[in-house]
């Protein structure tokens, strides 16, 4: 690690640590509503207003990941919001992806605290190299990613559906990762498999991909 | 999904709904729901046994590090606590993710006062951790 690494490694534990935060409010007047929080991230409310619940989210470490889940559900948003006719697959399209986004949010919000936070920015997308429609055996659940470029490490996690924490790696030199047979034991045939990389570049710059899914053969 | 269906219940006479409304109504029922489930009661610890001397399964993690990491964060949120109002505003939004612009936009501020704010800031968050011992 040189020197230069040092302060921003250094920054990026201390936002992980405090995006790790766990503590509710403890104020007497309670978390604000979630329309709150997503009308101060959209910038929708008086300036004071979003002060105030910037104010709270600074104590409150559930509304914190409330305001960070509002940022990233509203990047999808595109800049001039055009109505849609209310039909059934537009709602299910905005249900799905924020039901996604939220999932893949509570995935990476119960990561190990010493993760740092990563940022997005120019870094290269990370993509699964395995198809969608894809059933991996348990004796090689490998699985596959396009790699970083030439010095990039990686950090994988895999869970089950309900989050439970199958198996990950640190610091992987290939892209890739054999979820050990043992773990993918107990679980029954078609089960589905998330998975989400961070890689950490070459630079010491971070970027996560978005949450796979491969089904248990 | 419920909630915007009410809503285009009530919103018939009008057939259409903005994108950024239904991001929102999905985005209020998601944080609404984890609040619920976050909200589940204790369970006294002499419930949790099965009566034959063995306990339930504990959740997975490592307790070491999730009481460390717990300390971090109770350290972070009262060092945060004690900076004036400005400072603290600006590295929230710092330790948040937001950009100098997107954090200057937010708070109603110009871009240079806000990276300062987020520089002074950072710097006597800092201090207080090591004052406390902390060390993320």
């Amino acid at each position: 690690m040189s020197t230069q690494d040092e302060p921003h490694e250094a920054e990026e534990r201390l936002r992980a640590a405090f995006q790790a935060r766990r503590t509710a409010a403890t104020t007497p007047e309670g978390c604000p509503a979630a329309a709150d929080l997503w009308s101060a991230v959209r910038g929708e409310l008086p300036v004071e207003k979003r002060r105030a619940l910037v104010d709270h989210t600074s104590l409150c470490g559930a509304c914190a990941e409330a305001w960070r889940l509002a940022m990233d559900v509203s990047r999808e948003l595109p800049p001039v919001s055009r109505p849609w006719r209310v039909s059934l697959a537009p709602l299910a399209a905005a249900a799905a992806l924020v039901l996604a986004l939220g999932g893949a949010w509570l995935f990476w919000a119960h990561r190990p605290v010493e993760a740092p936070g990563f940022r997005g920015g120019e870094a290269p997308v990370i993509r699964s190299l395995i198809r969608e429609d894809a059933a991996l055996p348990r004796s090689d659940f490998r699985l596959r990613w396009s790699p970083g470029p030439d010095g990039s490490r990686y950090d994988v996690r895999v869970t089950t559906e309900s989050l439970q924490v199958l198996a990950g790696g640190q610091r992987l030199a290939e892209p890739s990762f054999l979820v050990p047979e043992s773990a993918l034991a107990p679980l029954p045939k078609d089960s589905r498999i998330l998975w989400r990389v961070e890689a950490v570049l070459p630079d010491g710059e971070r970027t996560a991909s978005a949450t796979f899914v491969t089904r248990l053969e | 999904m419920m909630r915007v269906l009410d809503a285009r219940g009530r919103n018939e006479g009008l057939g259409v709904l903005p994108a950024s409304y239904l991001y929102k109504v999905a985005y209020t029922t998601l944080v609404d729901e984890i609040r619920r489930l976050r909200r589940r009661p204790e369970v006294p610890l002499e419930a949790e046994g099965h009566g034959d001397g063995t306990s339930a399964p504990v959740a997975a993690g490592n307790p070491e590090q999730d009481l460390a990491a717990s300390e971090v964060g109770e350290a972070i949120t009262q060092c945060l606590s004690g900076l004036g109002d400005d400072r603290r505003r600006a590295v929230t939004l710092h330790l948040q993710g937001h950009t100098v612009p997107q954090a200057a936009a937010l708070l109603g501020w110009d871009a240079k006062r806000t990276e300062n704010l987020v520089y002074r800031g950072l710097a006597d968050l800092r201090q207080c951790l090591e004052a406390k011992g902390v060390k993320p």
